[in-house]
């Protein structure tokens, strides 16, 4: 095992970006899933998370009954490992996990919970250990089913082929693809050259500026700033015409650069899914710098007669990250064929895993972290509803809540981060809020705060353990709530991209017996007095073919309308649901059963 | 900016962890990162040194931490650490560890627009003494903590 020197050579175009939509999943990748749900060390300890406090976790778990709530996987983040390999195998810190793995595996098990650990597809963890998985996939999956986990969290930093945290800043080399001036075309007695401006630009990202493309790759998700739906990745088609078939040399007049928007590796491809075929996928000589152009070596491209479409492109960010999730992921499926480990990536949306991690994974993070004030024994952390970062509550909400058409029971779970009901910061009246919303969203529901706290029927109980809630994230139709209504968005609530949190939601949530919850968002720390409405024909314009029953909501004549926060129930005929004002950064969760037409 | 050790003064882990916690750090082990037991002979960085400094301060010295750590924001390589960004945030705002002024970097060339922490840049003994003493004495601390 060692650490290598240059991203995979990708034989097997199941991992490339045109078979990310193809509905087929690698490495018995099972479906059919709900959201996990537990606790996890992170947002209540850091690093200093011990197994005796997992253990006093384990036991207030069982002790509040959350286990029974579905709350099972406990889950150790960073700062269990010793910093080092242990004749090239992962083990425990002696001090802060005495016992070892296995035994606290055994433990968990023996209480009726779920094991799990973290690591990173780099080579380091993001504390800093040099245990990441990078080169020893194999290994350490032998490792984890050896020691009995059922889930794993894996990070990004120190990855070697973007620039991830800790990561060389200019492994935007592999990223980008050079900026493109003109291509040719020679062989068979013909020369065919064409000029940057004659490309046909798909997708997002790449431009023409001056006279060459740049800006060929994939966005980068880490932040706030770029909306998750809609092409993220961008591709320079150039349409060069043959009068025979047969084998031609492409040479392309680039300059190279190792920042965003300018790289090193050049993808050429003809066809797309089944036909893709490539041509070239690696790094081009240098050329000293994004200024200086140069004619590429020749690549050697099959053409047929008459027009070839020649794609250039660069979609590494995501096809290496792919697989190099897929290495521990296969290395799973080896050490324990038809496993149940969960995966849950976490590489913070850097590489919009909503488009490829449903083919390995059961859940991927969308951004960077929810809070970096995380806490300690004795210190609960720190943690904001909102922020200009991702930092908040309302950061992570605000992207997850258009990202609906990513999820589901056949494919994964957008994941807005672990939890931060029990932080500092925020209002029992925003943990009830943000509980809603992670529910609402079939986000995978990870308490990351001292158990220790709480205490059946106190105000942390009453919101993490609010069954009807619960029940809307495990609910068995499987399907994450739609925004069907802001006051901020009028034509397209559900995809716009809105991070002004001046303004009241409304999320439609199909359950599986029938009825729909809907969700009253007000975002805005201000009371909103004004009464908000919501009718059947909306509900039915934007969840439609999603409901069990479309035409039992369709012609339903009465409504039973619960409140699932007060318990609050009555009937009603109008087929209006309407809330008269809500307090800053509260809500309202209405389930609304039909009664018969 | 300035990962390498620009002056052969520069300190080690385990020496940094004695200064600040006057002990061996296998005696602190479960409390510090393990990174300074089993790299103690390594000359430590800037953001090693943050995340035991920001320790000592919240575990030995009970000094609370600054739960608005947005004025931090002003250092551009504040997020570039996940896991340092509170122990960075901290010793920053409460001026035990300075930043550095890259004007040369801005747009302007105006000093105060391009703050970087630096934290792969190496401690030297005379800046771990420093930070020491502004650690226990209040009064040292720097009221602008930026070069």
């Amino acid at each position: 095992m060692s650490t290598p020197e240059r991203p995979a050579v990708i034989t097997d175009n199941a991992f490339r970006f045109d078979s990310f939509s193809n509905g087929q999943y690698l490495y018995n990748k099972k479906t059919g899933r709900l959201p996990a749900m537990g606790w996890n060390s992170w947002n209540a300890f850091g690093s200093a998370n011990t197994e005796e406090l997992t253990k006093a976790m384990a036991e207030k778990i069982l002790e509040l009954g959350l286990d029974k709530l579905g709350y099972r996987y406990v889950v150790l983040d960073d700062g269990c490992y010793k910093p080092v390999r242990v004749n090239g195998r992962l083990s425990n810190e002696e001090t802060k996990f005495p016992g070892g793995f296995r035994a606290l595996a055994d433990y968990l098990h023996a209480k009726g919970l779920k094991f799990g650990m973290y690591n990173d597809i780099g080579t380091h963890l993001c504390a800093g250990a040099n245990v990441g998985t990078c080169g020893f996939e194999a290994e350490d999956a032998k490792s984890y089913v050896e020691w009995g986990i059922d889930f794993i969290k894996v990070d990004n930093c120190y990855y070697l082929w973007d620039d991830a945290t800790f990561s060389d800043r200019e492994n935007a080399r592999y990223t980008y693809a050079p900026n493109i001036k003109s291509i040719s075309i020679t062989g068979s007695g013909h020369e065919q050259k064409l000029e940057a401006a004659k490309a046909k630009i798909i997708g997002n990202g790449p431009s023409f500026s001056d006279d060459h493309l740049t800006g060929i790759g994939t966005f980068d998700g880490t932040g706030p700033d770029v909306s998750p739906v809609g092409p993220l990745s961008g591709e320079a088609l150039f349409e060069v015409n043959v009068p025979v078939a047969g084998e031609y040399a492409l040479t392309v007049e680039y300059s190279t650069g190792r920042e965003p928007g300018v790289g090193a590796w050049l993808q050429v491809a003809l066809g797309h899914g089944e036909d893709l075929e490539f041509f070239y996928d690696d790094l081009l000589p240098e050329t000293g710098d994004k200024e200086t152009y140069a004619e590429s070596p020749k690549i050697p491209i099959r053409l047929k007669e008459g027009v070839n479409t020649v794609r250039l492109m660069n979609h590494r960010r995501q096809e290496n990250t792919l697989y190099s999730y897929s290495a521990l992921k296969k290395g799973f499926e080896e050490a324990a064929p038809g496993n149940d480990i969960l995966l849950s990536t976490c590489e913070w949306g850097k590489t919009q895993p909503h488009n490829w991690a449903l083919k390995i994974a059961d859940s991927w993070r969308i951004l960077n972290d929810i809070s970096f004030q995380v806490g300690a024994p004795g210190n609960i952390g720190h943690t904001e509803w909102e922020s200009d970062y991702t930092t908040s509550i309302t950061s992570q909400y605000n992207k997850a809540v258009i990202m609906d058409e990513f999820a589901g029971l056949d494919k994964g779970w957008n994941d807005p981060d672990m939890m931060v009901i029990g932080m500092g910061g925020i209002t029992e009246t925003m943990s009830k809020t943000h509980m809603t919303m992670w529910c609402m969203m079939n986000s995978p529901l990870m308490l990351g705060l001292d158990l220790r706290r709480v205490q059946k029927g106190d105000g942390l109980y009453n919101i993490i353990a609010n069954k009807d809630i619960i029940a809307l994230n495990q609910d068995p139709l499987g399907i994450q709530a739609k925004r069907i209504y802001s006051t901020a968005e009028e034509q397209a609530p559900d995809t716009v991209y809105l991070r002004d949190n001046d303004r009241v939601d409304v999320l439609a949530k199909p359950l599986a017996d029938g009825s729909v919850a809907l969700s009253f968002i007000n975002l805005s720390k201000e009371r909103k007095g004004s009464a908000l409405s919501v009718d059947i024909p909306r509900i039915l314009s934007f969840l439609g073919g999603k409901l069990s029953n479309k035409d039992a909501l369709a012609k339903a004549t009465s409504f039973l309308v619960k409140d699932l926060w007060t318990g609050a129930e009555e009937k009603q005929t109008e087929g209006i649901f309407t809330v008269s004002g809500l307090e800053g950064c509260d809500c309202e969760v209405l389930k609304i059963t039909p009664l018969g037409d | 900016m300035n990962s390498g050790s620009d002056n052969k003064d520069c300190i080690t882990r385990e020496a940094f962890v004695r200064l600040l916690f006057d002990k061996d750090p296998k005696e602190l082990a479960g409390l510090i990162p393990s990174e300074n037991l089993y790299y103690a002979s390594e000359e430590i960085d800037r953001r090693s040194a943050a995340a035991l400094v920001h320790i000592f301060l919240r575990e030995i010295q009970k000094e609370p931490d600054i739960t608005d750590i947005t004025p931090a924001s002003i250092l551009r390589d504040l997020y570039d650490c996940r896991v340092c960004v509170d122990h960075i945030a901290q010793v920053y705002l409460k001026g035990i560890m300075e930043s550095f002024d890259y004007k040369e970097l801005s747009k302007t060339g105006k000093a105060g627009e391009f703050l970087l922490f630096d934290g792969l840049k190496k401690v030297t003994s005379k800046e771990a003494a420093e930070y020491r003493d502004r650690v226990l004495n209040m009064a040292q601390r720097l009221k602008n903590p930026t070069k």
